[in-house]
């Protein structure tokens, strides 16, 4: 923008015009001189920049002029529609996570078994036989004496750094272990032992420039003051580093207070990451699933991006089904070693634990609202068809509280509705739920049937783990409490 | 109090009217059926013809069934063509203001309001704005009603009447119950501006402008980072904007108010 004054002349040069508010304020004031005098305007095609002159001479061809006054009035005017000043301020909520950097050999080489020690952090939580195995959230795993319900007993603990999700399977125990993933011989809970260890098995070693490696990260609710104009979220390269969702690659951290999956002889729970299915585990984090052979040596036979925030795994006959955030993706595993998309079934975007329960029927619980990750206003438990693999499509709607896992133990189907309580289903009829009864006076996370014990119920909550001897009329009689 | 406001405005009403049935025409601006329109001074009326010294200093007779508009010149700023602004009178507005920038905004509003001097003129008003904005890395749209008072203050009284002018309101928010992750509240509303109503041959009249819109907006919102993570945002945000104005006006005189008909 540049003004030249002369003695007869106002030159106006707008030039590499960006939505200045001054230049717009300038050039309006000149718009008002040129109403309330008798200057004419000229406008000269061909010039490299836009640019005006503005004179008191009368120009030669006057006529012309003054059919061009109007045109170039209005045009003037919308130079200034880009003009804006907004102002204000913003105050973003976010978690913060800082990585921390180790000696990812010296971890690898931690001992596996420990003392029992407190529960303070609790992730998984898996019923074995008689033993109940409580995740410590990056740390390792309680392993709790259950042979007496009404007195279980915490024994020893697993020293897994970086562990959150585990499964168990024929007396071996898969569990993460940041990059790795291990199989462990717990035939002798006394005496386990790490019979293989995948190193990056979910990712390659991310290391810092003094050659330390990421082994975690601490996790920080922030608040922070902004102006209007500062990015919501930034992400500092310096260096040029790159950066990296390492959560999409590796196993995140537990979305629900307490996750919960159990294995029993009536069946297996609905929020498992990682699962052993015929000679085979399959694990998923954001979107990798990896698949490991497990009959022979434990070797590692898959590892692919398939899906975005998937959240469980549960296999069925020659399919896997993968909960995720918005859709349950079923794959065909009929080749174990490589599952192949099949088809997808779509839902509003939730946390969704999902549940086959046979060939041809499976049940999804869809929540919302209790965290961040789990936006929108749908919370039910449906009922799918899923005898066509191609398509899925729905039987039954059961509006619900806030679903979280749920089991099915004989004909009978729990449902954890979180704060809300709990619900009953009669399942006879698995394409046709019928609610038997509503318990709200537990809070239930998860549900799971204790593997020996066909009359006792084990629940998760924000109290911890709790074991109920079960009536006829589902009515819940304390037995113990193993508190978290 | 209901009686109260009612007999006042009933008062001014009908003292506007009065006022309008006893104004003579004195020297006027004539428009005939063929087109042709006439300046200068009314010296008689009859029913069968209208005696019209001209400006130019002639004396002509006119047939009052031919005459489609009179205009005492009183009310009216005559102009070549036979276009003309009113003095003082009646008007109501409509306008589409829009900005267009990196972030835009529109607001469609009507204005109804009364001159109170040759210069000044007051109103009220209604509209319906909706607008977005960034927050850095992610966006917020707002909707509003928004109800302002109206003032406008008259600069000249050539063909292109300037005008600076400014609404001065509240608007208020108009959430989507589809969209309950974007909640906000309104606030106070300013739109001073600048602008030109071009003279025309009826009581419509457009008119064009700036101005700036400033709105005050709080809400809070969830945004996702790159990966995901969710992070909540909680603003408080002053729109401060240049939007270009079109309206178009139905101004009457009280006189032409009297015999007013849209069609």
């Amino acid at each position: 923008m540049g003004i030249l004054i002369s003695k007869s002349y106002i030159w106006v040069l707008v030039n590499h015009y960006g939505g200045e508010c001054p230049v717009a304020i300038l050039v309006a004031g000149l718009l008002f001189l040129y109403q309330f005098s008798d200057f004419y305007v000229y406008y000269f095609l061909g010039a490299t920049n836009l640019q005006w002159i503005v004179s008191n001479d009368k120009p030669l061809n006057s006529t012309f002029m003054n059919r061009l006054k109007f045109p170039l009035f209005i045009s003037i005017l919308f130079v200034f529609i880009a003009c804006e000043d907004d102002f204000g301020s913003k105050t973003v909520t976010y978690t913060r996570a800082t990585a921390v950097y180790g000696d990812l050999e010296a971890l690898r080489a931690t001992p596996l078994i420990g003392h029992a020690q407190e529960i303070e952090d609790p992730g998984k939580i898996f019923v074995y036989d008689d033993l109940i195995l409580v995740g410590e959230e990056g740390v390792g795993i309680h392993v709790i004496d259950n042979s007496q319900p009404s007195a279980p007993v915490n024994v020893s603990f697993l020293a897994i750094p970086g562990n959150r999700e585990f499964f168990i399977d024929e007396g071996y125990l898969y569990a993460e272990s940041m990059y790795d993933m291990l199989k462990v011989d717990i035939s002798n809970i006394q005496q386990p032992v790490v019979t293989s260890r995948i190193n990056n098995a979910f990712l390659a070693t991310i290391t810092n420039s003094s050659g330390e490696a990421i082994i975690g990260f601490d996790y920080e609710q922030v608040t922070e003051q902004l102006d209007l104009d500062d990015p919501i979220f930034d992400y500092e390269a310096e260096n040029s580093i790159y950066y990296y969702d390492i959560n999409n690659s590796l196993i995140p951290p537990s979305a629900v207070p307490a996750s919960f999956a159990g294995n029993s002889g009536s069946g297996v729970g609905s929020v498992n990451r990682i699962i052993a299915y015929d000679g085979y585990v399959y694990a998923v984090s954001r979107e990798k699933m990896n698949v490991f052979d497990s009959r022979s040596d434990f070797t590692q036979v898959f590892s692919q991006s398939v899906g975005w925030n998937m959240e469980t795994v549960y296999p069925l006959g020659d399919r896997l089904f993968v909960g995720g955030s918005n859709a349950v993706d079923i794959f065909d595993i009929t080749n174990r070693e490589s599952p192949q998309l099949q088809s997808s079934y779509f839902h509003t975007t939730s946390c969704d634990p999902v549940l086959p329960v046979e060939e041809e029927t499976a049940y999804l619980t869809i929540r919302t609202g209790d965290f961040a990750e789990c936006p929108g206003d749908d919370n039910q438990l449906l009922v799918l068809d899923i005898s066509d693999p191609n398509f899925v499509s729905e039987i039954q709607r059961v509006d619900m509280e806030s679903p979280f896992g749920m089991n099915l133990v004989g004909d009978k189907l729990y449902v954890g509705e979180g704060s809300n309580g709990m619900k009953v289903f009669d399942a006879t009829d698995r394409r046709n739920l019928k609610l038997l009864r509503a318990d709200h006076s537990v809070e239930a996370y998860d549900v799971l049937a204790h593997p020996n014990r066909a009359d006792v119920l084990l629940i998760a909550g924000p109290g911890g783990l709790t074991q109920y001897q079960l009536s006829g009329n589902f009515e819940l009689h304390l037995v113990s409490n193993i508190a978290f | 109090m209901k009686k109260l406001i009612g007999t006042l405005c009933l008062f001014i009403v009908s003292v506007y009217f009065a006022q309008a049935q006893y104004v003579d025409y004195g020297r006027a601006m004539v428009s005939y059926s063929d087109g042709s329109f006439f300046l200068g001074e009314i010296i008689e009326r009859k029913s069968s013809v209208w005696i019209f010294h001209l400006s130019t200093g002639d004396t002509i007779h006119l047939d009052p069934r031919h005459i489609t508009l009179v205009l005492s010149e009183a009310d009216i700023y005559p102009f070549n063509n036979q276009k003309y602004h009113i003095k003082k009178g009646l008007f109501a507005n409509s306008s589409l203001m829009f900005h267009a920038g990196w972030e835009s905004s529109v607001q469609w509003d009507g204005t109804i309001g009364l001159g109170l001097t040759e210069r000044w003129d007051v109103g009220l008003g209604l509209g319906i704005s909706g607008h977005d904005m960034s927050l850095g890395n992610d966006w917020v749209s707002h909707e509003f009603i928004n109800a302002f008072g109206y003032g406008r203050f008259f600069l000249n009284d050539r063909k292109w009447r300037l005008y600076l002018d400014s609404k001065m309101g509240y608007g208020f928010p108009l959430l989507n119950e589809w969209d309950l992750d974007n909640d906000y509240s309104g606030g106070f509303f300013l739109q001073p501006g600048a602008g030109i109503i071009f003279s025309s041959k009826s009581a419509y009249k457009w008119n064009i402008g700036l101005s700036q819109y400033i709105l005050n907006a709080k809400g809070n919102t969830t945004s996702f980072g790159n990966f995901g993570n969710p992070i909540e945002v909680d603003y408080n945000v002053w729109y401060n904007r240049t939007v270009i104005q079109f309206g178009l006006s139905i101004m009457l005189t009280k006189r032409q108010l009297r015999d007013f008909g849209i069609f």
